[in-house]
């Protein structure tokens, strides 16, 4: 017997729900195209839910196509500021935070959100040039003045090291004759003392920039947790409805 | 003579792990396995090398690691890290961007130092023990690039990860 029309909608919410619920996204995909081939006319409820369901579980790459073609409503505006601030597009983000009416139901959340990303993240900024200046000048200090101070005392012990062992044995040989003089261990010291000293070099301004990633990196790590807060927050999937 | 000598390193060890702790503890821990697999692929994609240094590191990854018994604490690996930025930055960026790592880096877990790193857990490749380590993408140490804050972050990776699993 084939199923009323009606029947077969429901069935198809509850297949949909079901594999949303357990987190089968192959599934979830199957059912969502099958919904909406057969009914195009609730392309836009289905296409809601399952937009809520990639948003929660931060499939970012599969909601693009979905996101462009979604109805402009508040809720797909909020995705979307998630979804861009994810790929590092601060701009586009807040401009869709900005067009969410005033009777939007987490107002004062998207406000918040707004707000943090347009502001600059509050940290201390470290200077890499200065940082570059003070290891040329001392090795290991660019580091400590970074915050790493286990990379600078590493830097400050491998150049001493090398830098004697280069002194000394140079100190050394040039004591010699002239004829009796041998240049490889000189030679192997020095090598690996302008070897340590340019590493150092390079690991003052990477770990002053990695700083400042990093903290720059844990503010929007906890708008990003945010969003998915608010997203995640409202569900009822065991009553089979979705209230967001 | 001996001992002074061996005393002067452990009180410089003590004042290091000391020093260490009072870093800024970033104190975030993915459940998530992590492994070298996007850097491989990455690595198989841009042609890998069999001469020269690039061809060295191939060779210690595929017959003298596997016999060490020693396990890199990092992710990626400190091999693949170099492989990977030999054939993606070029050589002298990539040797600059590899001695970086092994030698200001490598031995911070040494002194449970990682305070500075996001901590991850990772399986060996070896014995498929679960350990944990620190997350330091090549990505995120080229400093003749202009780096995103997304670089630094386990999340961005695990995401990117899951998103080409098979099933998903």
């Amino acid at each position: 017997m084939v199923p009323k029309s009606d029947e077969k909608l429901s069935a198809g919410f509850d297949a949909l729900y079901s594999a949303m619920l357990y987190n089968r996204r192959m599934e979830s995909e199957t059912l969502f195209e099958d919904i909406i081939g057969s009914f195009p006319e609730k392309k836009n409820e289905v296409t809601g839910y399952y937009l809520y369901y990639l948003m929660k579980l931060s499939y970012f790459e599969k909601s693009e196509e979905l996101l462009k073609d979604a109805e402009n409503n508040d809720k797909t505006y909020f995705y979307r500021s998630y979804k861009y601030l994810h790929d590092n597009s601060l701009k586009e983000s807040s401009d869709n935070l900005s067009s969410i009416s005033a009777d939007f139901k987490y107002k004062n959340e998207s406000d918040t959100l707004f707000q943090m990303i347009n502001q600059e993240p509050g940290y201390d900024k470290k200077y890499k040039s200065l940082a570059f200046m003070m290891s040329a000048i001392l090795p290991g200090s660019g580091q400590y003045y970074a915050g790493s101070r286990f990379d600078g005392i590493n830097a400050l012990s491998f150049n001493l090291i090398t830098g004697i062992a280069t002194y000394s044995s140079w100190q050394y040989e040039l004591t010699k004759d002239k004829k009796d003089r041998n240049y490889i261990l000189p030679g192997i010291a020095s090598l690996s003392f302008l070897g340590f000293y340019f590493s150092n070099l390079y690991n003052s301004v990477n770990i002053t920039s990695k700083t400042n990633l990093y903290k720059e990196g844990l503010y929007y790590q906890k708008i990003l947790d945010r969003f998915n807060m608010i997203i995640s927050d409202q569900e009822y999937f065991l009553s089979y409805r979705i209230d967001f | 003579m001996m001992s002074v000598k061996l005393s002067v390193i452990l009180i410089l060890l003590f004042v290091m792990r000391v020093l260490v702790s009072s870093e800024f503890d970033f104190g975030w821990e993915e459940p998530v396995l992590f492994n070298n697999g996007y850097y491989e692929q990455r690595i198989s994609e841009t042609g890998e090398n069999s001469s020269g240094v690039q061809g060295m590191i191939a060779h210690y990854r595929s017959h003298e690691s596997p016999w060490r018994g020693t396990h890199c604490p990092c992710f990626p690996t400190c091999s693949a890290y170099m492989q990977y930025s030999l054939s993606e930055y070029g050589f002298l960026k990539g040797m600059l961007m590899g001695v970086d790592r092994l030698y200001l880096r490598e031995n911070r877990t040494l002194l449970e130092g990682a305070n500075f790193y996001f901590k991850i857990e990772r399986r060996n490749y070896i014995d498929q023990e679960q350990r944990s380590g620190m997350y330091d993408p090549p990505e995120a140490n080229n400093i003749f690039g202009e780096n995103d804050w997304r670089t630094v972050l386990p999340y961005f990776y695990f995401i990117r990860e899951r998103d080409k699993m098979p099933g998903n």
